[in-house]
Parts: C-alpha cells; sequence; structure tokens
C-alpha cells in the first residue's frame, strides 16, 4: 500500500510539472487524482482488503496525500487565472474612456394627435365604452339626412362639405358612424368613433380642410342630462386634471335636443383669464347633448323606450390646448423635430 | 349680432350690471362672445344658433330678457291704421309665385322731407356698425335691427305701371342691385317687378333704379315674408348675402309683417314728415294653424334628470310666452308663431332645462353595461400593435393630408384608374383623395430634408380611396420609408439604409403578427421602384407588402436630392386578418443540438433563398435553424462568383443526434447544393 501511494505521488509530481503552465491539464489532473473514479478513491476502496489496523493508517495516509495534491492543484490554478485576468486588463486600449456617449438604438414617436386621440378613446374604455370606425367617404343621408339635417337648411351651413360624385361625400364630421353603429346594433350603445373628417376651409394657423374628431354616444333605458353631464365630468377631470372645472351653455345641433357647448376651466390661466382663453377664464372643448328622436328613429330605436346622450369634439385643438401648439398646419407638416417632441 | 344695451333698455327695464346680463344671456343660450363698451353703452356681439331667428333683433333679445328677468316688455309704438285686403284703384300688388311668397305688403307713403336721420336714430344704428344713408333708407334699416323684419322702399316715382308683381325671374333678365354690381337672372330667382322690369331680388337686395335717394319723395314700403329655401339658393347662386336674406332663410314671424310695417310708418311720419293716411295693402294672407305640442312633466322631469316642481315648470313656458292648458298630469302647449323651431315634446324639454339652468343639474354617471364584443376592433388593435412595435424600432409616425393634388399623383406614378375625384375643391392641390402613399411620404421626406433633417425614418396608418365603377372604397395601409443611416455611431462608423432595412421591418412586422408562411416575389416591373430593388411578399395568394427603392425619376419629380429612399406599403387588413391568434404549445427541444458550417462558392447570379431552399429540403426538419453569417465577393474567389457561408443547427425532437447522423445530412445537403447550385466549397 505504503508503495502504491508514493508511486502515485510521484507520478503527480511529474504530471504537475508538466502542466503546470496550463489550466486547462491542471484541470485534467484534478480528475485524474480526485475524481469519482480518480486514482486516490480507487486506492480508497481498496482499503477494505487491509487489517483492522492498517485501515485508519492508511485511511489517515490517503487523505493527507489527497489534500496536498488538492492544495497544489488549486494554489496553481488560482494563480494562473490571476495572471489571466491581469493580462486581459493590460490589453485594455488605454484610452478607455467610460464617458463616450451611449450606443444607442435610437426610438421612434407615435404622432401627437395619435397620442390625443389614444389617451381621449382610452379613458372612455376604461368607463366601459367602445372603440368604433366609420367610413370617410359617406352619403348625404348619413352625414346629413339621418342626422336631422335636412337639405338646403341653414343648419348645414356649419357642416361645408367636399363632395365626390353621385351625392357621396367626405363626413363633415363623425356623427355618421353613431347612426351606422345604430342600424346594425341594438340598444344599449356605448360607443367611442375616433376618425378623419373634412371641410372645405381654407388653411390657416387654426384651420384645416382635414381635422379629427371624437364622437361619443351612450343609448339607453333611463339616461338623462344629468348622466351626460356626469360622463362628461369624469372625462374633462381625466383629460385635464383633477382640478378642471366644467360648464354648459345651452346651444344648438340639429341632432341633439337639449344641446349643450361645454367649456372647461382654461388649463393655461386655471380660469383667471389669459390671451388663450381671451380673458375669459373658459375654453369651449366640446359640443353635447341628448340624442334628438328624429336622429334615434332614423336608426329604428324606439325613442318613448330609449334616451340617450352624444358629444363631439376636435382633436386637434385638444392637442394644440395640452401642448401648447399655436399652428394646426404642424400636425400635417411632419417636421420630424415637431414630431419627435411628443 | 351686436347688440346694444342702451336700445334694449327702450323695451325692457334692466338692473342688472352689463357683466352679470351677460352672463345671465350667455347661459340662457344667447351666447355673448365679447362686450364693448363705448358712451356710456355697451355693445354686445352675440352668437345667436341658426334655430332662434326670432332673437336676430333687439326686441327678440328684449324679449328673452324679460323672460328670464321676469320684467314686462313695454309696449312698441306704431301707427294703428288697419291693413286692407284688397288691392285700391290706383296701385295693384300681384302675387305670382305663392309658394316663394306667402304674405306681401305694400303701403304707400307721400311726401317724405328727405334729409340726413335724426341724431338718435344714427347713434344707434353706427353703434351696432350700421351704415346711414338718409332717413328714407335708414328707417327700413333701423326697423330691421329692431323687430327682425327686413323690410324695402321703392322710390314709387320710378316704379312703372303703378304696379308691384311678385314673380320669378326670367331668363335673359338682368339687373343692376343697389351696390352698383349688374346681376344676371334666372326662373330659379325670386323678383319683385314692376310693369316693365325687375326691381329687386326678394329678400335679398333692392334694384339701384328704384332705390331711395335724396331726390325722392313719395316710397313703397314692403314688407313680407319669403320662402326660407327660395331665398337661400338664390343668395348662393348670386353669391350674395345680406342682413335680410339671412333673416328670411332662418325664417322671420310671418305674424309680425303687418306689425313691422305699422311701427316703420309711424317713423316715417314722425322722422321724415312723410303722409302716412294710406293703410298697408296685406292681400291673400291666410293666418298660419297655431302650433300645439302635448308634453308630459313627469317625463320631461326624468330626461333631465333634475327635481323641476311642476310650479317651475309652468312659470318658465309662461314667461317665454308659451300657452299652457293641463289636462290629467298632461300639458298641451301652444307655441307663439315666432317660435318655428319649437316642434316635438324635447323642443320643450330644452326650453325648460336651459331657463331652469344647465349648471344646477346634477351630475350622475349612468351605470354601463359590460360588453362581450372587445372594445376595439382586431383591425383597430392591429393598427395599434404596429404602431408599437414600428416606433419601438425606431421610425416616427407622421400624419399626412389625404387630399392630393393629381400633379403629384402623376409624379409618383400612381394609378391613373379609379381615382376619388372631389367635385367642389378648394383649390387643385386638394383635387383628389390619394390612391397611393407613396406620395403623402414622398412630401414629408422632401420637407425634412429641405430643413436638414437628414435621418428620415416614418411610418403613417392611414388609408388610399378608389372609386370603382359606382362604388367608393377606402382601405388601411402601413407605409413605411426610410432615408439615412441604418447606424452612426463612433464605435461602428456608420452605414447607409438599403434594402434589406426595409425588409427586415416588413418580416419584423409579419412576425410581430405570427404570420409565417409567405414568399418573396421580384417584381421588375413596378414603376415607382428601381427594378432591381423592388418586390413583393405573397401570403395565400395576396400581396401582403410591397417594397422597394424608391425610382429615381419620381425622386427628383419630388425635387429630392437623397438617392437612396426605400419604401413599403402593406395593407393592414389583410394582415390583421392572418394575424395568429390561438397559440399552442410545444415542448422546448430536450436533445443536444450540433451546429455545423457551410461555405459555398457559386455564380453571382444564384440567388440565398435557392440555396437556403435546398438546405430547407435536405435537411427535412432536422436543420432547426439556418443562418447565412457571411456574404463574399473579392480576390479571394473567382470573379464571377461570391461565396455564402450558412451555419445550420441541427437537432432532433426524438433523441440525441449521433455523428453518423449528422455527417449523412450534412453531407446529403452539400451534394445537392454543388450539383443543383453548380456549387464549389470553400
Amino acid at each position: 500500500m505504503e508503495e502504491i501511494l508514493k508511486k502515485i505521488e510521484q507520478e503527480f509530481e511529474q504530471n504537475f510539472a508538466d502542466a503546470q503552465a496550463q489550466a486547462g491539464k491542471l484541470e485534467e489532473l484534478k480528475i485524474k487524482f480526485l475524481g469519482r473514479k480518480g486514482q486516490l478513491n480507487t486506492v480508497f476502496k481498496s482499503l477494505s482488503g487491509l487489517s483492522q489496523q492498517d485501515r485508519p493508517v492508511f485511511g489517515k495516509r490517503i487523505n493527507e496525500l489527497k489534500e496536498k495534491i488538492e492544495k497544489k492543484l488549486n494554489g496553481r490554478l488560482t494563480a494562473l487565472n490571476e495572471r489571466v485576468s491581469k493580462a486581459s486588463a493590460d490589453r485594455r486600449p488605454e484610452n478607455f474612456d467610460i464617458t463616450l456617449p451611449a450606443i444607442k438604438k435610437d426610438t421612434g414617436s407615435v404622432h401627437p394627435l395619435t397620442q390625443v386621440i389614444d389617451q381621449i378613446c382610452g379613458l372612455f374604455v376604461e368607463m366601459g365604452f367602445m372603440i368604433v370606425e366609420g367610413p370617410e367617404i359617406e352619403t348625404e343621408y348619413h352625414n346629413f339626412e339621418a342626422l336631422n339635417i335636412p337639405l338646403e337648411h341653414p343648419s348645414r351651413e356649419a357642416f361645408d362639405t367636399f363632395y365626390l360624385e353621385n351625392k357621396y361625400l367626405l363626413r363633415s364630421h363623425t356623427s355618421p358612424a353613431q347612426i351606422r353603429f345604430m342600424e346594425e346594433h341594438k340598444p344599449p350603445v356605448q360607443i367611442v368613433v375616433p376618425g378623419k373628417v373634412y371641410r372645405p376651409d381654407a388653411t390657416d394657423a387654426s384651420h384645416s380642410f382635414m381635422f379629427h374628431q371624437i364622437e361619443g354616444l351612450l343609448i339607453d333605458k333611463g339616461i338623462t342630462f344629468a348622466h351626460l353631464r356626469g360622463v362628461l365630468s369624469v372625462f374633462a377631470k381625466k383629460l385635464f386634471g383633477e382640478k378642471t372645472k366644467m360648464r354648459f351653455r345651452p346651444s344648438f345641433f340639429p341632432f341633439t335636443e337639449p344641446s349643450a357647448e361645454v367649456d372647461i376651466s382654461c388649463i393655461i390661466c386655471a380660469g383667471r383669464g389669459c390671451s388663450v382663453c381671451g380673458q375669459s377664464g373658459w375654453l369651449e372643448i366640446l359640443g353635447s347633448g341628448l340624442v334628438h328622436p328624429k336622429v334615434l328613429e332614423a336608426c329604428n330605436v324606439n325613442s318613448r323606450k330609449y334616451s340617450g346622450f352624444a358629444f363631439g369634439l376636435g382633436v386637434e385643438r385638444v392637442a394644440m390646448l395640452k401642448y401648447g401648439i399655436d399652428d394646426i398646419r404642424l400636425f400635417f407638416e411632419n417636421d420630424l423635430r415637431f414630431i419627435k417632441q411628443f | 349680432m351686436k347688440i346694444s344695451l342702451q336700445w334694449l333698455k327702450t323695451y325692457v327695464d334692466i338692473k342688472v350690471p352689463s357683466g352679470e346680463l351677460a352672463r345671465k344671456i350667455t347661459f340662457a343660450g344667447l351666447d355673448v362672445s365679447s362686450s364693448c363698451e363705448c358712451c356710456g353703452d355697451t355693445v354686445f356681439e352675440i352668437e345667436i344658433t341658426s334655430n332662434r331667428p326670432d332673437w336676430l333683433s333687439h326686441i327678440g333679445v328684449a324679449r328673452e330678457i324679460s323672460a328670464i328677468t321676469g320684467r314686462k316688455l313695454k309696449p312698441l309704438p306704431i301707427d294703428k291704421l288697419k291693413p286692407k285686403t284688397k288691392n285700391p284703384a290706383h296701385f295693384k300688388i300681384e302675387i305670382q309665385d305663392k309658394s316663394g311668397c306667402p304674405r306681401y305688403t305694400g303701403r304707400i307713403i307721400r311726401n317724405l322731407k328727405i334729409a340726413p336721420s335724426p341724431g338718435w336714430m344714427a347713434k344707434r344704428l353706427t353703434r351696432i356698425g350700421a351704415r346711414t344713408v338718409n332717413n328714407g333708407a335708414d328707417i327700413t334699416n333701423y326697423c330691421l335691427f329692431e323687430t327682425g323684419q327686413p323690410m324695402h322702399a321703392f322710390d314709387l316715382d320710378k316704379l312703372e305701371g303703378n304696379k308691384v308683381i311678385v314673380r320669378r325671374a326670367k331668363k335673359g333678365e338682368s339687373i343692376v342691385t343697389i351696390d352698383g354690381v349688374k346681376r344676371e337672372l334666372d326662373d330659379s330667382i325670386l323678383i319683385i317687378a314692376d310693369a316693365k322690369k325687375p326691381v329687386a331680388i326678394a329678400g335679398i337686395m333692392g334694384g339701384l333704379d328704384t332705390e331711395v335717394t335724396d331726390k325722392t319723395k313719395n316710397i313703397l314700403l314692403e314688407s313680407a315674408y319669403f320662402d326660407p329655401v327660395t331665398i337661400r339658393r338664390a343668395s348662393r347662386k348670386l353669391g350674395l348675402s345680406t342682413e335680410s336674406n339671412y333673416r328670411f332663410e332662418r325664417n322671420v314671424d310671418i305674424d309680425n309683417v303687418v306689425f313691422s310695417s305699422q311701427r316703420a310708418a309711424l317713423l316715417y311720419k314722425e322722422v321724415t314728415g312723410a303722409d302716412t293716411s294710406a293703410p298697408c295693402i296685406d292681400i291673400n294672407y291666410t293666418k298660419k294653424k297655431i302650433l300645439k305640442i302635448d308634453a308630459d312633466w313627469g317625463r320631461l322631469k326624468q330626461l333631465i334628470g333634475a327635481p323641476i316642481s311642476k310650479k317651475e315648470i309652468k312659470d318658465i313656458l309662461k314667461a317665454l310666452g308659451f300657452g299652457l292648458k293641463e289636462n290629467k298630469g298632461k300639458f298641451q302647449i301652444t307655441v307663439p308663431v315666432f317660435r318655428r323651431d319649437m316642434r316635438i315634446f324635447e323642443d320643450v324639454v330644452e326650453e325648460v332645462a336651459r331657463i331652469w339652468g344647465y349648471e344646477r343639474i346634477q351630475q350622475v354617471m349612468p351605470k354601463l353595461k359590460a360588453h362581450i364584443e372587445p372594445a376595439k376592433s382586431a383591425l383597430y388593435q392591429a393598427k395599434e400593435q404596429m404602431r408599437k412595435m414600428l416606433t419601438g424600432q425606431g421610425l416616427n409616425e407622421v400624419i399626412t393630408y389625404t387630399l392630393l393634388s393629381s400633379k403629384n399623383l402623376d409624379e409618383a406614378k400612381a394609378e391613373k384608374q379609379n381615382r376619388v375625384v372631389i367635385q367642389n375643391p378648394l383649390s387643385a392641390q386638394q383635387e383628389l383623395m390619394r390612391n397611393s402613399m407613396l406620395v403623402s411620404l414622398l412630401k414629408v421626406i422632401n420637407t425634412n430634408l429641405n430643413r436638414k433633417v437628414k435621418e428620415i425614418k416614418i411610418f403613417e396608418l392611414g388609408k388610399v380611396y378608389k372609386h370603382i365603377g359606382k362604388n367608393f372604397t377606402e382601405l388601411e395601409q402601413l407605409a413605411v420609408a426610410l432615408v439615412g443611416t441604418s447606424y452612426n455611431n463612433w464605435k461602428d462608423r456608420q452605414r447607409g439604409v438599403n434594402f434589406h432595412d426595409l425588409k427586415g421591418i416588413v418580416e419584423s412586422v409579419f412576425g410581430q403578427f405570427g404570420i409565417t408562411s409567405y414568399k418573396l416575389k421580384i417584381d421588375k416591373n413596378n414603376p415607382c421602384f428601381a427594378p432591381d430593388e423592388c418586390a413583393v411578399f405573397i401570403s395565400d395568394a395576396k400581396e401582403i407588402a410591397v417594397l422597394g427603392k424608391v425610382n429615381g425619376q419620381i425622386l427628383k419629380n419630388f425635387d429630392i436630392t437623397e438617392e437612396n429612399v426605400y419604401f413599403a406599403q402593406l395593407p393592414v387588413s389583410l394582415i390583421a386578418t392572418r394575424m395568429k391568434t390561438e397559440y399552442k404549445y410545444t415542448p422546448v427541444p430536450r436533445y443536444p443540438s450540433v451546429i455545423r458550417d457551410i461555405a459555398l462558392v457559386v455564380s453571382k447570379d444564384i440567388s440565398a433563398q435557392s440555396a437556403l431552399d435546398i438546405i430547407q429540403e435536405i435537411a427535412a426538419g432536422l436543420a432547426v435553424k439556418i443562418e447565412l453569417f457571411d456574404l463574399y465577393t473579392g480576390n479571394q474567389i473567382p470573379r464571377d462568383s461570391k461565396s455564402l457561408a450558412f451555419s445550420i443547427e441541427y437537432q432532433s425532437r426524438k433523441s440525441t443526434l449521433t455523428e453518423e447522423e449528422v455527417n449523412k445530412v450534412h453531407s446529403e445537403i452539400l451534394a445537392a447544393l454543388t450539383t443543383r447550385l453548380k456549387a464549389a466549397l470553400r
């Protein structure tokens, strides 16, 4: 036994001397001598063949040898590792500068009008509304007649319109989408409709022949003017802040009765009066009212059984107020230095 | 419309300060948009909605203030002489178009002393921005702003044949109106004529020949009711709009026609010293039926959603001049003639609500119903997803005009057929709806390059429009454009964008929607792109994307000096409908994979795709990943060839692949590549 151990030790010393500069070889030696099927383990197993006396003596010897080999191998490996990391530190370029600019991928921006549409529609979705879209090329019936705007009536004046062939037209408001939805769905109706609308207005800082609106419609049994006030007040506070005040003024829209124009307290001056609100402290923000019974009946909804409210607002106006933009044309010029600000 | 506070006070006592009054009437629906203090008076600018023509006068506004404040209207002095319903012997009024003119009255006033208007009248007119001429002409104008009834005075001595006829004009007739403009007439236009010629365009403007001048002695004073639609059509046709037709279009009070004539007669007598002893001639008028509306007060309260008492409702309606009859909890409401806007029960609801006060109505959240349908359609969700993903890849969203010039569309070689034409464009810049997204993005690129913004990575989610046969269609598109560098930093230097950057974006859109089965097809004939750099992606026989390098001539047409502009267009709905919505789990592979590389030298015209297809085919499912990791052309290999290096990862789901298995399939692949593509191994 003594001899076997000596032989192992000698073999190790020799191998170690050959391998000492190479971490890989040293790892191999670890397996060869200390592994599960390594030489020392094999010897250890043969201890059972020795006498009662010799067993503890040689057991101790084997363990001592094991420790010795382990120590040598590990010591060498640690030293090698240190040298490697030191070497790689040396290889680093001398001008390494941690303050050099980050190498990053640009991220793009969502158009500010889309952001406002998403925000507004999103908060109505939270209340339980659905988002619905409608065609931009419309019939006279859906854009006007069904909404109680008769032909050759002064109320059409507010809705100057681009016409296509055969009396088709570009919708002058998002309201025709209400009609289309009600034609296909029975109440309750809880929708908001975002989209492009068109009016032949000469373009300037506050007018555009193409712009965006969001329309809301709620039809159910027992809907009242008080509900209209409730929903719009939550909307105004969610969009413009909890302290926003709101007021309703009587107005006229052919498709609602009673009708109201809704103002919010000026978000620039908080109602004290400034140039944006014309010193009034109030900003006109949307039109609304209880849905006119003729509109309901045009969609086969029984106006004695159901009632509802509708409202509409201009997206560009809200975006201009929110972001402090003073020219509507900026939205459609798409200067990337403008778009990337949002 | 301008309203003078001092003038108002002639008709109703106003005790509140002007600011308080402005607020009160604004909250009753008379929107005071501004007010101006001058000479001890306040002039309000009031926006009057088109349903309330009865507010288009000082008396009309006074009547509303009286209803709001509960102060009685003061009576207006008039000439009390009763009208005659027959023409007198010496002058004849003839109404030929009874539907265009349901009521026409004339009154002969003699011996006017024409002079400048008296100070009080001139002052009032000037304050509200009206012009003054002389007392003879100003009185009709004054009465318009006082009573809301437009009237006209003809110089009686210049009317030929002692008669006026209300009729349609004949083709070829014309008139020079008091503004000095000669206007051609036709049979859609209602006129007033004497025995020989047109003397006024009914309800819009009088003729120059018969206007009241400094020399006028006698007049015929017209007060009438003209059909709103007839007047509106004529005004539009002639491009002529006046205070007069503005009111006729919106409906004047037909019962007020004689009253206003009587008021004017009194003023003529007092102001010009004229002889007003001849009565007003009011032929052929049948009084309008009085309109009645049934109203249920419980439902009224319920629609408003406020605790309004029955007494409050009654008081409000009475103050507004409505007659009221109560029967078993229901009201029957009689509507005064000047309130032609009142037709149905809901109109009554508004009257009560606005006077009671919109601001007093509570704010109540309705109980909204839960709905099974998703809050957003699949198409809407697809657009949202694309937007998120593309901005994540560094692209910026743009929104552009959908109306464009035909010149622009032609310059971008957009299809000539099926274009959507605007019949009444504002200008040639907006005469068509776009049928291609390319034009829109090129314009954005041009704007940015002109402003020295050179990195342009953009997309738009918008529509293209087509007119096919009798139908119009509008289709949602995703358009992407790239200009500038793919990357540009101190470490990797820079590289310009190329076709494959664009291809990468398009394919990652497919990936995002789980679309995996599609084929690339080279397209050499698309006029919008460079012939060698254009392709389409096809899925289930449908084009799901077209992409390429924009044709150089088109770039020149749009003054774009940058040569490398890449553009792709994808039909959003086709992608949304192909969207993979159900995902099923497949176990993660349990056995190790083996990676082998192949480097081939092939002729330059062999596509990478053809090599990929062969590898895929032969590996028959064992190759889980095939990547092209190098493309080389240069001195190391023959001139007309290129080297393609692929790395293939082999893996089985059933067992660990043995060396022999991998070698077998790998050498089969090599053999196939060398024989079919005439490839050499490197």
